[in-house]
């Protein structure tokens, strides 16, 4: 091996504490690259996986009941691979004395559905014979707790029913805790999902009647053609509802949530690049000036710039090599946290973690790539000089003198105690790696409390969308109902202040090239219950104008802008609306319009859907009274979702946490290794110290007030950081979420620095050691050699 | 072994015409030589002196084309260091040079043996000549038995030794040391130039040392002495 070779090496042994360091931090931030976003892809997997395994359906169909022998056959049909026919019914669970609205999949018993198959985790399917058994759709059974064995209450038809539970199964369409996609915004366990035998319905009719049809594709990519083709086939059979996969609910609900996934990510990678940079960037520069006058008698024997160049880019090659190494050995565990939390949070099936081989090409590519980049700046300069400079030695100080000799007027304040006096001139004498030093430390800390201020301005924020909505509950009927009958209805009620009927329901949307299937909310002109605060525009002109409100979280339309037309596919052709203004909410695939347009484009003929009601009642006697009326199909309380909202929250959170905890480690491992440094760097001058009589605790003094220095202003230094940091993350969940405008709270800045500012005196600790065992005539010795 | 050399050549290895050297410190200038004219004759010994800031140094970086002049021609072995480009200049000193300084200037990371290895790798030897010719010479310069020793295990004398050997081992046509006894007493630093001498006598190369040493001046084939930038005096051994 070359020299210089071996000598980049040994200079890496030299400075191991430090490399360590450099190593760990870059390892910390490609494992979070790499396993971060891998995670994302995990989920991806385990979404696919099971869809294929289970024929997920390609196209749900609803429609009104119809017999076996009625039902066109779809044999060698073009591109379709397999069909289910079942019959869906909706009824209620019994939990608690409270009803959940339920949906009753009735299954031949004889073998498991081709489509939407089962995965039965527990116990067994359903037994031909066994009309009372059911088999539970797995995250209802984990939402409310119910086990293989146990017995559940089913309010079917208006009649009470009871099943034995005998198994719980995994199905594709429910991949999340199941949630009524009917609903203003998801809330878990909202739907609770059963599967019971068939033969139930057929001992009495003697006929198979079905109301839903899967379809499974050969090739999804044909979706569109082969849904006309499926749709002309079954004409004559009054449909209900055409729901094609990439519309159906978990699946959505599942792609906004694997969005909302990666906002975090790019801030912890940029942090981690940014501090890796600047910690490869320093060790650098410090070898490099530690060694000026040893490489220009190198230079002067000849030794060529691009040696001496790659000789010192050795070691960026080794930290960069180890670093990937490690980090993406790390990479597998978070990937597999990241996962394994977040799918627990959302009821999502577990999946075995999956390996993205580019993505840990480009954490290694980005794991070389920066610590070399780093390390060239400072290894250029030095190559750059000539030779008769770089024997002279001495430093090459950047920071203008002005500025020193200012900050040095401060240490000229009598008030300073001595130690704190020569603490703080030594760190401005070295000003350039005190500023770097001090900047690391305030990034680690302020992408901690940056986390801390996004996930508060997250919940602040949906409290103030919910001050929006004025109503305690929102009532859904079966059918559509006149608005008389509604009237007549609610003025038998006792305890109703104020209420607002609602028409809604979902249609196709077009705008340009794009579009979508969105919830249709008509909303009362005026209303008060509902109030549209808007982020830009202005409110309908009038009970029937052809205008929307567009909310603009997960805009799935592109970039949607005032003035825009909106073209909605009505029963009676398509209706063009202009978008007069703009919201942004917590839930999203919503267009707004007044509830006289509302009525027109859903074909409801002066009826209602809902009904908004505002009542002092307690919830569980309000639900009662309410759902006592025949055509009530469910209550939702706005109290619960807004828990659910909470609940959505705290899914991310477990994520933010691993970040905040990174975040802090950074900072305090970067303190140590600085103080530790700056102690090593001053070891002559304690040295002299020491020999002029002054005691050890006197050093000790120093080193702490150092340490306290640079504490105190990294901590200053981390608020605007952390605010920065703040908005792009917000920014981010703007994007992939609702509109979060950012909420500062002081007592937030607190919860990191504080204990960083705690850390202090432990960050001192492997500096006081090195003192205590610093021996004069060593020392002396080794400066007078250099 | 170090042989004698063969043949004696007369005319002079380095050459010196009308020099002249300024340093600018933002809008200060500082001459530090000037109109320096010397002839300098090949396989001798040469000593400079003067006080401090007379520009000892910076002839010396001159000559040994780690440093150009403002003005003037500087003529090594032939070549015209003055215009030389930088990629030239690396050649030129590969080939024909070997620097000792004030401080040693050794690797800290490397040991002895590795620092003088560390020199010969720029040259087209073999390993195996490489692996030779270090011993050889530290056998020479008397410190064969420290060369598996750290920088920082060995006294300021040895240290100095050990940066002789690396310029020497290269086995350049001219050898120039700064200064190379100034932080050792005077017998260490007497014997230590002694050793330079087997430079002279084995390999014919020409010695340019600057010293304050009244002992090591004595030895010198010639003495040129340096006073603001000029030449003052050249004392030539009879
Ligand atoms: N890089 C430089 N920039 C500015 N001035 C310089 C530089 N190098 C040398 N000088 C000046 O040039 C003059 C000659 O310097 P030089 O180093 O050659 O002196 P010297 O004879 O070697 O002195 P000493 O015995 O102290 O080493 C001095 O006045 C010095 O200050
Ligand atoms: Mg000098």
């Amino acid at each position: 091996m070359k020299k210089l070779t071996i000598k980049a090496l040994r200079d890496f042994r030299q400075l191991a504490w430090r490399m360590l360091l450099v190593i760990v931090v870059l390892a910390c931030g490609i494992a979070v690259f790499v396993g971060g976003l891998g995670s994302r892809e995990t989920l991806e997997n385990t979404r696919s996986t099971l869809y294929r395994e289970l024929n997920m359906a390609d196209l749900t169909i609803s429609f009104d009941p119809v017999k076996e022998s009625k039902l066109p056959s779809f044999r060698d049909f073009p591109n379709v691979k397999s069909v289910q026919f079942r019959r869906v019914e909706s009824a209620y669970l019994e939990k608690d004395g409270r009803l959940i609205t339920a949906m009753l999949v009735l299954l031949g018993a004889e073998h498991l559905p081709t489509v939407n198959s089962l995965k039965v985790e527990n116990g067994t399917y359903l037994r031909y014979y066994d009309m009372k058994r059911a088999v539970l759709e797995r995250s209802t059974a984990l939402y409310y707790g119910i086990k293989v064995g146990d017995k559940i209450a089913v309010r079917w038809g208006g009649k009470p029913y009871e099943f034995n539970v005998g198994g719980i199964a995994l199905n594709p369409e429910f991949l999340i805790t199941t949630t009524n996609p009917d609903l203003l915004f998801p809330s878990p366990g909202s739907l609770a999902v059963i599967y019971l035998s068939d033969r139930i319905l057929y001992r009495t009719s003697k006929v198979h009647v079905y109301n839903q049809a899967l379809f499974r594709y050969v090739n999804p990519d044909e979706a569109e053609s082969t849904q006309a083709a499926v749709l002309s086939h079954m004409r004559g059979i009054k449909l209900t509802k055409v729901v094609p996969l990439k519309n159906q609910f978990a699946n959505r609900y599942l792609n906004e949530n694997f969005q909302r996934f990666n906002i975090f990510i790019p801030v912890v990678v940029f942090v981690f690049a940014l501090v890796s940079f600047m910690v490869v960037f320093m060790t650098m520069d410090k070898l490099i000036m530690s060694q000026r006058r040893e490489v220009g008698a190198f230079l002067a024997m000849g030794y060529g710039k691009l040696q001496i160049l790659r000789s010192f880019l050795i070691n960026a090659l080794v930290i960069g090599l180890l670093g990937s190494v490690l980090g993406i050995a790390a990479s597998f565990e978070i990937n597999s946290f990241f996962a394994a939390s977040y799918a627990k949070a959302i009821g999502f099936p577990q999946g075995l973690p999956v390996v993205d081989s580019r993505l840990i090409l480009w954490g290694i590519v980005f794991g070389i790539f920066l610590p070399i980049a780093a390390a060239l700046y400072p290894v250029l300069r030095l190559v750059s000089l000539a030779p008769v400079e770089a024997i002279r030695g001495g430093q090459v100080e950047t920071f203008s003198r002005t500025f020193v000799a200012l900050l040095d007027r401060i240490t000229e304040l009598p008030t300073l105690s001595a130690p704190l006096k020569y603490a703080m001139r030594t760190l401005f004498r070295r000003i350039r790696a005190t500023a770097g030093n001090v900047f690391v430390i305030a990034l680690g800390v302020g992408m901690a409390t940056s986390f801390i201020i996004a996930l508060r301005s997250v919940a602040v924020t949906s409290e103030k969308f919910f001050g929006q909505e004025k109503w305690d509950a929102m009532v859904d009927f079966d059918d559509p109902q006149g608005y008389g009958t509604v009237s007549d209805w609610i003025k038998t009620l006792p305890e109703i202040s104020e209420w607002e009927p609602i028409a809604k329901g979902y249609s196709e949307v077009r705008r340009s090239s794009r579009e979508g299937n969105f919830n249709i909310i008509g909303v009362p002109f005026q209303s008060k219950l509902k109030e549209m605060k808007l982020t830009a525009g202005r409110p309908f002109s009038s009970n029937d104008a052809l205008e929307a409100v567009f909310n603009q979280s997960l805009r799935s339309l592109g970039k949607v802008e005032l003035g825009d037309t909106l073209e909605v596919q009505s029963s009676e052709g398509t209706v063009k609306l202009a978008v007069v203004g703009l919201t942004s909410r917590i839930s999203s695939g919503e267009i707004y319009v007044p509830r006289g347009t509302a009525e027109k484009i859903l074909g409801l003929g002066g009826k209602v859907t809902s009904v908004m009601i505002k009542s002092a009642m307690p919830a569980d006697k309000l639900e009662q009274t309410l759902l006592s009326e025949p055509f009530v199909e469910r209550v939702v309380f706005k109290r619960e979702m807004e828990k659910s909202v909470t609940e959505s929250i705290s899914q991310i959170t477990n994520v933010v946490y691993l970040a905040i905890a990174l975040g802090t480690a950074i900072a305090v491992l970067v303190m140590v290794n600085s103080i530790t440094i700056n102690v090593m760097d001053q070891e002559r001058e304690f040295v002299i110290l020491s020999s002029l009589g002054h005691k050890n605790f006197f050093l000790l003094r120093i080193v702490f007030a150092q340490a306290l220095v640079m504490g105190v202003t990294a901590m200053a230094l981390c608020i605007p950081i952390s605010i920065a940091l703040a908005y792009i993350v917000n920014w981010q969940a703007s994007r992939a979420w609702f509109n979060v405008s950012t909420t500062l709270v002081w007592t937030d800045f607190l919860k990191v620095t504080l204990p960083a500012l705690l850390c202090i005196p432990l960050a001192t600790i492997p500096g006081l050691f090195y003192i205590g065992r610093l021996r004069i005539a060593d020392v002396i010795r080794k400066t007078n050699i250099e | 072994m170090i042989t004698p050399p063969t043949a004696t050549n007369t005319a002079p290895i380095i050459r010196l015409r009308n020099v002249s050297k300024t340093y600018k410190v933002g809008e200060v200038e500082i001459p530090a030589l000037r109109n320096v004219n010397l002839e300098i004759p090949p396989a001798s010994f040469i000593v400079i002196v003067g006080v401090s800031g007379s520009g000892k140094t910076t002839l010396l970086n001159l000559i040994g084309g780690i440093d150009k002049p403002t003005s003037g021609q500087v003529i090594v072995d032939s070549e015209d260091v003055s215009k030389k480009h930088s990629s030239e200049l690396v050649k030129f000193r590969r080939q024909k040079i070997g620097f000792v300084f004030q401080a040693s200037n050794l690797l800290s990371t490397l040991t002895v043996e590795e620092n003088v290895e560390a020199g010969l790798e720029l040259l087209p030897l073999s390993n195996k000549q490489i692996i030779e010719r270090t011993t050889r010479y530290l056998l020479a310069v008397g410190i064969e038995d420290k060369r598996k020793k750290f920088p920082f295990q060995l006294s300021g004398g040895d240290q100095q030794r050990a940066a002789i050997t690396r310029a020497l081992a290269r086995e350049p046509k001219i050898v120039l040391a700064d200064e190379p006894t100034g932080q050792l007493d005077e017998r260490t630093g007497y014997k230590i130039v002694d050793l330079m001498k087997i430079g002279v006598i084995y390999c014919g190369a020409t010695v340019v040392i600057v010293t304050h040493n009244e002992e090591i001046a004595k030895m010198a084939d010639m003495i040129v002495r340096l006073k603001d930038g000029q030449v003052a005096e050249i004392r030539k051994k009879s």
